[in-house]
């Protein structure tokens, strides 16, 4: 680890925490060939959303993968999360965009972990344009086909405590 | 390597917060470097971090307790997976009791004798949309 981060150094030092994202150091490891390929895996994946690509998004999430969307108040199945963004992508949004910041990158054998800032973004029909920013872990798990997503669990700073505890 | 083992070792790795487990095996559970991704703060920790701020509530609160709910272990070959849903509670020093409704996972892997912690994430359901989109 380049630089360790303890609570309330990085608190004090964020402020009220809004720019807790630019002012954190990345908690950089050693880049391997295999952290290198699982990094190209996340990459791709995060292009099939971008490009609306949803047969490629979703034939990398596992079948019996979990997401916990800030969207929603509990565990999702794939089934069930593919119900949710279906939802979105029914006519309710002119357009949006979701950004990752600051990943970091953990290959464990065949386990892969991402832990990053996002962005979520865009304008529904109607209304005016929104973002919400949130931290994001993903699970995944080199299958004989490749990388594959296991696990994802968003959670926005609107719940995370972003301020110094007193004393 | 199945969902027996896992769970057996997640919930010794969090029995100081469910029992009369220890932090020696909280911490020796996750890996060196293992990120987290906790409600108490808005960045992400590794494990010095991490240590650091379970230090700082132990040293201010009389008592902290997990109550996990629901919890489910899936294993994808080497890769063990915990979710489930999560109060923690306690009492401050000199404050009154207190609880956080969370959301909870984990990503382990198995490293040939041993499931380890490569994360840890709990995020509030404050957080979380729980109505309905109109329309």
């Amino acid at each position: 680890m380049a630089e360790t981060i303890t609570r309330r150094s990085a608190l004090i030092a964020s402020g009220a925490g809004a720019a807790a994202a630019g002012s954190a150091p990345q908690l950089a490891m050693a880049e391997t060939s295999a952290t290198a390929e699982f990094e190209d895996a996340f990459r791709t994946f995060v292009q099939t959303l971008a490009t609306g690509d949803l047969d490629a998004f979703y034939a990398t999430i596992h079948k019996d993968a979990v997401i916990i969307d800030e969207d929603i108040p509990f565990r999702l199945t794939k089934t069930g999360f593919q119900d949710h963004i279906a939802f979105h992508i029914g006519g309710i949004w002119e357009g949006f965009t979701w950004q990752d910041r600051n990943p970091s990158f953990r290959v464990f054998g065949d386990t892969g972990l991402v832990a990053s800032f996002a962005t979520f973004r865009g304008k529904p029909v109607d209304s005016g344009y929104r973002q919400r920013h949130m931290a994001f872990t993903q699970g995944w798990h080199k299958f004989d086909e490749g990388w594959r997503l296991v696990s994802w669990h968003q959670s926005p700073f609107d719940g995370h405590i972003l301020e110094a505890s007193p004393g | 390597m199945n969902t027996q083992t896992l769970e057996r070792a997640f919930n010794k790795a969090v029995s100081v917060f469910t029992g009369d487990g220890s932090y020696d095996d909280f911490y020796g559970f996750f890996d060196p470097d293992a990120l987290v991704v906790n409600e108490d703060n808005p960045f992400i920790m590794d494990q010095a971090a991490y240590q650091d701020h379970m230090s700082f509530l132990a040293d201010s609160m009389d008592t902290l307790e997990w109550v996990i709910r629901q919890p489910d272990f899936q294993v994808f070959g080497g890769t063990g997976l915990v979710t489930a849903d999560l109060t923690v509670r306690g009492k401050p020093k000199n404050d009154g009791f207190r609880q956080r409704h969370c959301v909870l996972s984990a990503v382990c892997y198995w490293d040939g004798s041993a499931w380890r912690g490569a994360n840890l994430h709990t995020s509030t359901l404050l957080a979380h949309i729980y109505q309905m989109s109109p329309g």
